[in-house]
């Protein structure tokens, strides 16, 4: 099966130049069969591959393709190469899974679109790059997936560009996404100037094997600078603090593509990318623990964030912040597996919920604003329920998906091997915030479903159920939502259940066995009583259903009354949290403006008067003059070019002869 | 013995054909599909004779792996060049047995230029590639310039013939012989020798004509403006080749003398800055190309400067990768020059995106390699030579050439900003191209940019090609 490894990102290659040339000139029917086949078949190729992997003993777990090799100078040897191993099986699984289903939903949203080739071949493109992203087996494979899909996104955001801020927000994600690639770039030069490799199958056993050696130590200063510098890059790509900002403006997307690109999965690429350097983070625990404060900080602020947002999408984008936050925590604290899993679980939430919020926008006739929705239940019944089924497991209710993912990582981060009093910290802050997801997305289905319905008469007529076309795949998502999570059942509840094993954790032992070593190694292995694993675990229960609990007394059982009494008491909190806690603002004030400024000044003096002026007109100049000079040489008299030719001949023998 | 020379005795036939038939009246699409039949199986046999070796004629004649790489080069361009000037617009009928008569002995010539080893047998064989093509120059409908062109050319010709046939007897006066092997035996002691020097040069300078360098290019941008497109399409890939193997194979003699490779850099300076230039202003397909010829013959002679640090292998990827991406735009200007006869302004590219999706990319993709762009053959190309200069210390050279890509890459571009984004409305009909063209023109687009990302095949190809001249 390596073999034909190529042809999962080769599918969508194809979908995406046969809709982004021809597209234009087709019937609409026949674009969405190429953008969904080209999809479905990549899906049908990652089965049959990950079918492969499993069909072989776990040692042995890895499908490697070299496609060919890009450029050999010196020592630096690049293959383009593909990899399948449990990790990226996982992805790849998800990625092209959720993808096609995306694509189906799309068929039906964007029915009316004009452009609706172009939207198809983008999100072709996105498919490719993403699995390139996914299965590349070195970084700078790694690195050009990372950027295409960088590019996708942008072309998305600003899919409806007749709009100034939807290409404001393009712009926006584009340029924060550079500065977190500056970083990773940085990261891979000094991986590869440290170990002269950056393919993961000689870079990795490299590391461990001088680690072993003893020439590698524990949070040496160059491993610590190089996990930072990667995750900065993972700061951009997913959205974490202090490069967050562009997710939520991201919205201005058509909402498929929320769903998949800016919540299920490029951006998690970032957490793809710290599982699959595992082995260096382990090694440098200082970074370990900023990369899971920095998460815990990203997870807490985005989810009161969103606790007062209006914008139904806005919500969504602030909990996919928060719910990446999480992801990282799990990374940060070693728990590589619950990081993965958590990604895999909220890729099949979040996509559900989005895909729901997309039928919502759909019938409201495109208003996203919540305070004009209301008791869309009866009209919507089966977004209604997929919509609740996604929400229930993205507050953490057993036993739905989202539970045994978040709980796990909780559990984990209490347990944080390297940090035992941060873990503690982290905990308590992860804690906190599972009760503010609750919330704040028990608020958003009481505001949107229940009560009444608050828009005009206009809306009200028009609402209405939408084709089967979007509401299938929320139903499989939905499905998914619920069982996605019983792949990874904790031990202490599996034994109660006929001795269930995680078979997360089970699958993944063999990619991250070398980190487990060493932390081992470093901290001892650590036991607990199962009684504290029981009691945080309904802790973690607990305050998700208080969060319920106050998002039906504020919305449900006491509508507005509380609400604004609470405003009014904390009304500098209220319009803190309100406004965002400003950091756009603060952004502006003091990156941009400077910025603006700094290359105003440049801008007139450096580069229209000295660049322009004498460097690109002058030169110009220069050459057009030359060009016409050079041009009346050739005046057709064959006497003027004989003079040439000999006078030409002349000279060289003159220099050659008398030169001497 | 045979294998060795059959793709000469292939295209000796071929000639014997040709020459038969323009007495006959033959269909014009029978004549046609004989030349593409004989040129493809010129190839066959320059694959058969790939790796053969043999000395003939007392020395004067030597087949090794250098000529044959040349060999199959040239009958490759051949067929492609066949393919491509199928349609024969601006050719009168009764002329083209005859056309590809003098292409045939114009083949044969310049296989005969990169195998013969010895100075006599290779000047005959320049006769025998240059002669025919001042007579195919002139053959086209309509106009009155193409006489004017072919006088040109012949008389250009004649000169440079001159100079070379002066410059063999002076190296005949140095060495005593005209056979390469025994002066390259004796080359050691003659550095300094001016009769030496002085031959080397005007021996070179006939084949800088060749290569349209300037300054002995004049003849160029009047020859290609004046004949018909199709004759362009051969005069402009063809000989070259033949030029190029010359060239190298003169200068890996010659290279110990000193004070000899800093005149080829200033010459490959001057020529592909010249060149340039005089593109910049350029209205018309065919004059841009002559003058982009130009400037690419001082970009290939760069390779010359590095003897031994892979100069030659470069200059030989570099050829092959010109002879496509020139054959890839000769292909779209035939196909946009309509019926009219007349010259092929850039304005008819107007539109073309529309009217042929195909040809605009061919033309972007040959364009753009003809710049220098990434991931296209010739950005492959142009960084092989430029390194290869740098590395033999003509650092200045190196960095004029790529301030020279800067000024080819506006040249080009313009051309290409053209065809992709004229308005539609002054375009005429949509091009309705042969199925062959059209293939020849997906295959000339696969290759070059197959040159561009994979070069590693063609360059240990040339290398084995240039460590048979050792």
């Amino acid at each position: 099966m390596e073999n034909y490894l190529f042809l999962i990102p080769l599918f969508p290659l194809l979908g995406f130049l046969l809709n982004g040339l021809l597209g234009c000139r087709l019937e609409k029917p026949f674009i969405s069969y190429i953008g969904c086949a080209s999809v479905g078949a990549a899906f049908i190729t990652a089965v049959l591959a990950v079918y492969d992997l499993i069909g072989r003993p776990a040692g042995d777990r890895q499908l490697v393709q070299v496609l060919w090799s890009w450029m050999a100078v010196g020592d630096f040897q690049l293959d383009v190469s593909l990899m399948i191993d449990q990790l990226s099986a996982v992805m790849i699984l998800v990625v092209t899974g959720i993808s096609f289903l995306i694509h189906i939903y799309s068929t039906g949203y964007m029915h009316e679109d004009e452009s609706y080739w172009r939207y198809f071949a983008y999100l072709n493109m996105f498919v490719f790059f993403m699995t390139m992203l996914v299965l590349g087996a070195n970084y700078v494979v790694m690195f050009v997936g990372w950027e295409g899909v960088g590019l996708a996104s942008y072309l998305l955001i600003g899919f409806w560009y007749q709009g100034t801020e939807n290409a404001d927000a393009g712009k926006k994600a584009f340029i924060v996404n550079r500065i977190g690639d500056f970083g990773f770039v940085l990261g891979m030069f000094l991986l590869f100037t440290t170990f002269g490799t950056l393919s993961y199958l000689e870079l990795f056993p490299e590391v461990a094997g001088l680690h072993h050696q003893g020439s590698l130590s524990m949070n040496s200063p160059v491993m610590i600078a190089i996990c930072l510098l990667l995750f900065l890059g993972a700061t951009g790509k997913s959205a974490q603090i202090p490069l967050y900002v562009w997710l939520p403006d991201a919205m201005a997307g058509p909402t498929p593509v929320s769903a998949l690109i800016h919540a299920a999965t490029m951006v998690t690429a970032g957490v793809y990318m710290v599982a699959r350097s595992n082995i260096l983070y382990t090694l440098a625990p200082t970074a370990l623990l900023i990369v899971s404060l920095v998460a815990a900080a990203t997870a807490l602020m985005a989810a009161t964030i969103g606790i007062l947002q209006n914008d139904i999408k806005k919500v969504l984008a602030y909990s996919t912040v928060s719910q990446l936050g999480y992801m990282f925590i799990g990374v940060g604290v070693t728990a590589y597996t619950a990081g993965i899993f958590h990604l895999m679980t909220h890729a099949f939430f979040k996509a559900c919920l989005f895909l729901c919020s997309g039928s919502v926008i759909h019938a409201m006739g495109g208003d996203q604003d919540m305070r004009n929705m209301g008791g869309l239940c009866r009209k919507m019944p089966i977004t209604y329920a997929t919509m609740l089924i996604a929400t229930i497991a993205i507050a953490g209710i057993p036993p739905f998906a989202g539970f045994f993912s978040k709980d796990e990582i909780l559990w984990k981060a209490f347990n944080f091997p390297y940090y035992p009093a941060a873990g503690k910290i982290i905990w308590f802050i992860g804690t906190l915030g599972a009760a503010i997801t609750a919330f704040y997305m028990f608020r958003l289905i009481f505001m949107t479903f229940h009560g009444n319905f608050r828009g005009t008469e206009e809306q009200a007529h028009h609402l209405h159920e939408s084709p089967i076309s979007m509401t299938c795949p929320l139903i499989i998502l939905a499905i998914l939502s619920i069982f996605g999570g019983w792949l990874g059942i904790p031990h202490l509840i599996g034994q109660h259940f006929g001795h269930v094993s995680n078979v997360m954790e089970h699958f993944f032992e063999p990619v991250f066995a070398d980190s487990q070593a060493i932390v081992a190694a470093e901290t001892g292995i650590l036991h607990h009583a199962p009684g504290l694993e029981w009691t945080l675990m309904a802790g973690s229960v607990l305050v998700a259903l208080a969060g319920i609990f106050m998002a039906w007394t504020l919305y449900i059982r006491y509508p507005e009354y509380l609400l604004e009494k609470l405003a009014r008491a904390y009304s500098l909190h209220y319009r803190l949290v309100y406004n965002k806690y400003y950091v756009d603002e603060m952004y502006y004030l003091l990156i941009v403006l400077p910025v603006y400024h700094l290359s105003m000044l440049l801008w007139k003096i450096v580069d229209a008067i000295v660049i322009d002026g004498l460097g690109v007109n002058g030169s110009g100049w220069i050459i057009r003059k030359g060009s016409c000079a050079a041009a009346k040489i050739h005046n057709g008299y064959l006497q003027t070019y004989g003079s040439f030719f000999v006078l030409g001949v002349v000279a060289i023998l003159g220099f050659l002869i008398f030169y001497q | 013995m045979i294998t060795a020379l059959l793709p000469e005795i292939i295209i000796g036939i071929a000639s014997l054909f040709f020459f038969t038939s323009s007495l006959l009246d033959l269909k014009d699409r029978t004549v046609v599909n004989a030349a593409i039949g004989f040129s493809g199986l010129s190839i066959a046999a320059a694959l058969i004779s790939l790796g053969s070796h043999g000395d003939f004629f007392y020395y004067a004649y030597g087949v090794d792996r250098f000529s044959r790489f040349f060999v199959l080069l040239i009958t490759g361009t051949f067929f492609l060049a066949c393919i491509i000037t199928k349609g024969m617009k601006q050719i009168p009928s009764e002329k083209i047995s005859e056309l590809y008569f003098f292409i045939s002995v114009v083949v044969l010539g310049l296989i005969m230029i990169t195998t013969a080893r010895e100075l006599i047998t290779l000047f005959i064989a320049l006769e025998l590639a240059s002669y025919p093509l001042y007579i195919i120059t002139s053959y086209r409908t309509g106009l009155g310039y193409q006489f004017e062109a072919a006088v040109k050319y012949m008389i250009f010709g004649v000169v440079s013939t001159a100079f070379m046939l002066y410059g063999i007897s002076y190296l005949y006066g140095a060495f005593g012989t005209t056979f390469l092997h025994e002066i390259v035996a004796e080359v050691h002691g003659h550095m300094d020798n001016s009769l030496a020097i002085a031959g080397a040069i005007l021996f070179l300078v006939g084949l800088a004509y060749k290569l349209a360098l300037f300054p002995f290019h004049f003849w160029a941008p009047d020859v290609y403006a004046g004949a018909a497109g199709e004759v362009v399409t051969f005069l402009a890939s063809l000989p070259k080749l033949g030029a190029i193997a010359l060239l190298v194979r003169t200068v890996s003699m010659f290279s110990g003398m000193e004070n000899l490779l800093p005149v080829l850099a200033v010459l490959a300076v001057l020529s592909m800055t010249a060149g340039n230039l005089m593109a910049l202003n350029q209205q018309e397909l065919k004059r841009l190309l002559a003058y982009s010829a130009v400037s690419h013959a001082g970009y290939m002679f760069l390779g010359l400067l590095a003897p031994d640090q892979g100069g030659f292998t470069a200059m030989l990827f570099y050829g092959t990768v010109y002879a496509i991406m020139s054959l890839g735009a000769f292909l779209v200007a035939l196909q946009v020059a309509g019926d009219e006869k007349g010259d092929i302004p850039l304005s008819n590219l107007k539109g073309l995106w529309g009217r042929s999706p195909l040809m605009a990319i061919l033309l972007t993709i040959a364009l753009a390699s003809l710049a220098g762009l990434p991931p296209t053959g010739g950005f492959t190309g142009k960084l092989l030579l430029l390194t290869a200069a740098w590395k033999a210390g003509y650092l200045w050279a190196a960095v004029a050439g790529v301030l020279n890509t800067v000024i080819g890459i506006y040249v080009y571009l313009k051309a290409i900003k053209i065809s992709l984004v004229g308005d539609e409305e002054d375009t005429h009909a949509l091009l309705a191209s042969p199925t062959a063209i059209r293939i020849a023109a997906a295959a000339i687009c696969i290759t070059l940019l197959y040159l561009g990302i994979t070069p590693g095949k063609l360059i240990s190809m040339a290398d084995m090609a240039v460590n048979a001249l050792s």
